[in-house]
């Protein structure tokens, strides 16, 4: 379970959280649903720890925390298999596991290559796969499918959907189909400042 | 129309040395002053007969050691110092004026000063050290602030070991960093610590060879002393850059810091 209760983050001047109160269950999906620039990222970066709010507090139950970031942040100096192991635990970076999660993400053929040989779209998979091979029990993924093409985001859902059944996953995106695609329950995140997430 | 023909790449430096000797020959000859200016000719049959004496490869060696243990200590406590002033701002306020200091001041003060200090063997040594420090921290500091954040924000979020962000970001991320420091100040170290053996003239040192050619009006051994730092200062650059940039290549960690978020 998280529990947001009272947040405010501001950066500067501007405030883009206000006296935001939530609860996740524990497990689930939710689809962060609003305008750009309304604060959806800034909720993810608070329920990842990555960020703190100056007013009020984010309870979490969450042990291990995974997720695919808007941008790959792939390191250019390990080819794809080295950028999936380097995050994974002894007992599961073997190279049976890297290689079904490669598979998984249609990227078998690109094991030995270097993110800059890849494409936006090959990076975003490669970023998903790394999410989802490190598993934990909270998921979040911000904007998980905005460099796939349709096909392949059918494609991909499904190992997504599958995560959802053991984590709680929460992402951003721009598409009520997502929500759909991964089963979801939409948040539609409201006010200027962002002060509710209303579920529909 | 004809084509002129081009010359292969690999000739062209050849032909700047050469047409650099041959202008030096020309002004020699033209001079007719060997001992103002002695012919490269001179130059070079005095230089064959220094390296068929045991003394100017003891000289060497010493002048070699010397000057390349005080790199390496720069290299040391560069990277000791970076660390430092990168983690606590208090030790940066402190040591930022000593840094000021060791690129302000006249490196013959330096040597005058230390020479009263430590005794004249070893201020070749302290002078490469003290040239090449502020270099190595200045570009080591620089290489820690650059490093990546959002990488760094990725590898705490997945809970990567002190020793896996160390292995996989933060050296990747400062070794262009550190190359570049070791192009520069191992050049700058290797003519600063000539410097200070040729006013501090310690036992067995190639500028104790500098100064004592100079002294007996010998030029064209004065020449080919020169020739043996600049042959040196070439080999070890050469050497050490050789060295740094395969372990680079082979690591994959030349991607330029703009290109580091893929």
């Amino acid at each position: 379970m998280i529990e947001l209760r009272d947040i405010t983050r501001r950066f500067g001047e501007r405030t883009v959280i206000e006296n935001l109160n939530f609860t996740f269950p524990d497990k689930g999906a939710f689809a962060l649903m609003g305008p750009s620039g309304c604060g959806k990222t800034t909720l993810l970066r608070l329920l990842a720890k990555l960020d703190r709010p100056e007013i009020g507090s984010v309870i979490h139950s969450h042990r291990k925390i995974s997720m695919a970031f808007q941008e790959p942040r792939l390191l250019p100096w390990l080819n794809c298999e080295d950028n999936l192991k380097l995050v994974l635990s002894k007992d599961n970076s073997s190279s049976e596991n890297t290689q079904k999660w490669l598979r998984l993400f249609e990227l078998s053929d690109t094991a030995k290559q270097y993110p800059s040989t890849l494409s936006g779209c090959m990076k975003q998979r490669l970023s998903l796969a790394r999410a989802l091979a490190f598993g934990g029990d909270l998921l979040l993924l911000d904007e998980p499918f905005s460099a796939l093409d349709q096909a392949l985001k059918m494609r991909i859902a499904p190992h997504i959907r599958e995560a959802c059944r053991h984590a709680l996953t929460v992402f951003v995106t721009h598409d009520p189909s997502d929500a759909d695609l991964l089963g979801a329950t939409v948040l539609h995140c409201q006010g200027s400042p962002l002060n509710t997430l209303s579920e529909t | 129309m004809k084509k002129i023909p081009t010359l292969p790449r690999w000739s062209l430096p050849l032909l700047s040395i050469l047409f650099w000797v041959g202008a030096w020959w020309l002004l020699a000859v033209l001079f007719g002053k060997p001992l103002l200016l002695p012919t490269p000719w001179s130059v070079i049959t005095t230089l064959f007969s220094l390296m068929r004496t045991a003394s100017f490869w003891q000289t060497v060696g010493l002048s070699l050691m010397r000057i390349v243990v005080g790199i390496l200590l720069a290299l040391i406590g560069g990277t000791l110092l970076a660390l430092l002033t990168v983690k606590s701002s208090f030790a940066h306020h402190l040591f930022s004026p000593v840094l000021t200091l060791c690129k302000a001041t006249p490196v013959a003060s330096i040597i005058f000063l230390v020479l009263l200090w430590i005794g004249r063997d070893r201020v070749p040594l302290f002078i490469a050290f003290i040239m090449a420090l502020p270099i190595v921290w200045s570009n080591v500091r620089e290489g820690l602030l650059q490093t990546d954040k959002q990488l760094l924000e990725m590898a705490a979020l997945f809970g990567l070991s002190a020793k896996d962000k160390l292995l996989a970001i933060r050296i990747p991320s400062l070794f262009p960093y550190f190359l570049a420091a070791c192009r520069s100040a191992i050049a700058l170290a290797w003519k600063a610590g000539i410097a200070a053996e040729v006013l501090c003239a310690p036992k067995l040192s190639i500028g104790r060879g500098i100064y004592e050619s100079k002294q007996y009006l010998m030029t064209d051994e004065l020449f080919a002393w020169t020739l043996v730092v600049i042959l040196i200062s070439a080999a070890i650059e050469w050497g050490a850059l050789k060295l740094l940039t395969k372990v680079q290549s082979q690591k994959k960690w030349e991607v330029e810091p703009r290109d580091r978020v893929a």
